[in-house]
């Protein structure tokens, strides 16, 4: 009887660590699980919003950027589907959205960094051309109109010259 | 015309094209007043028009709207638009403090939209977990494009105008480069629906 006993007791202490590390295993890879979604979505939203304002100062200066959205698009799908998910509890199908979100956007903040630098020099090389064109012709509509006018003025004061006094009879 | 007179003519008509050529550089320099800036949202019903909205709604069946993005802000603009769930009871967002609803968002669609350009969505829809008792239902879940939301949202019975109603609205947010952060945009779009069972 004793033994029937000891055994039930070891078999209820052994139920009992199970239950408990059972349940600590679990809380801890949730607790986990969770931080780590919500990091890995923390940095594809900051790498979302690095690469936009990439493509806004891109775009303000002058670039064609309707590639980059096409390709932020992309990353902004992912992220949404990330954050659908996380608030669904799925911490797994989050941090893979959220991955694939970071890499669908990888690579385009250095093309619109290029996309800035070849819109600048197009606009320094447009604006140069645009103020020579207004200089020159400027210029020439001055010493033009100084040719004009002293053209005008010879004409002017000739045809004066030539004209005589009438005699008027009274 | 006296000598005076032809001088006066030549100034100022050389003034006027001096203006006229330096027009382009001034362009460069002066910027011109551009029109109103806005954003716009839009809910359209399956066919992409303004028609046939859900609105006797049964549990089992999917519904379909679209949802509507145009940026006219004069630069590429990024966009969140939450989808929210609410019964008679829920707090829709605020239009004159500019507030949004306090209502958990569910849905999401994360989308950058250039100058002059709209986007648009598929908002597929449905409900299980219906239940009626007494004068009540009960709402389950709200499954919104294969995404299924423990809502338990309970709609009391409206004697005015007969039906379970709960309200699917759409809040724009958009992304403030000053602030590094979405910012509530003061729009949203509604669809009423009523619970048949």
């Amino acid at each position: 009887m004793s033994g029937f006993v000891r055994a039930l007791r070891i078999v209820l202490i052994c139920l009992v660590v199970f239950a408990f590390s059972a349940l600590a295993v679990t809380g801890v890879f949730a607790v986990v699980g969770e931080g780590e979604a919500e990091s890995e979505i923390q940095e594809a939203e900051t790498a979302l919003s690095s690469v936009y304002v990439a493509v806004l100062e891109a775009e303000r200066s002058g670039a064609d950027v309707s590639g980059l959205l096409v390709g932020l698009n992309s990353g902004g799908n992912f992220l949404a589907e990330a954050q659908v998910l996380f608030r669904n509890g799925d911490f797994d199908g989050a941090v893979y959205y959220a991955d694939l979100s970071v890499e669908s956007v990888e690579g385009l903040m250095d093309e619109a960094g290029q996309l800035k630098t070849l819109a600048l020099a197009e606009h320094e090389e447009k604006s140069f051309a645009t103020v020579a064109g207004s200089g020159v012709a400027v210029v020439v509509i001055v010493l033009a109109s100084v040719v004009g006018w002293r053209l005008l003025k010879r004409r002017y004061l000739a045809k004066v010259l030539e004209m005589r006094p009438e005699v008027v009879k009274g | 015309m006296n000598l005076e007179e032809y001088r006066t003519v030549f100034v100022v008509s050389g003034l006027i094209l001096c203006l006229v050529a330096s027009a382009p550089t001034l362009s460069l320099y002066v910027p011109f007043p551009s029109g109103e800036r806005f954003s716009e949202l839009w809910v359209l019903g399956p066919g992409h028009m303004a028609e046939d909205y859900p609105f006797n709604v049964s549990a089992g069946e999917s519904y379909l709207v679209y949802v509507g993005v145009g940026n006219h802000l004069g630069s590429s603009a990024y966009y969140v638009a939450y989808v929210k769930f609410r019964n008679q009871t829920g707090t829709l967002p605020n239009a004159t403090a500019g507030t949004p609803s306090p209502l958990p968002s569910l849905y999401e669609y994360r989308v950058f939209v250039e100058d002059g350009e709209t986007w648009e969505g598929a908002l597929r829809f449905s409900f299980s977990g219906f239940s009626f008792f007494e004068n009540q239902c009960l709402v389950e879940d709200f499954v919104v494009n294969d995404v299924a939301f423990n809502v338990g949202a309970v709609a009391s019975w409206d004697e005015e105008n007969n039906g379970f109603y709960y309200q699917v609205f759409i809040e724009l947010w958009i992304y403030s480069v000053e602030s590094d952060s979405f910012q509530y945009h003061n729009r949203f779009v509604s669809i009423w629906l009523n619970m048949t069972g």
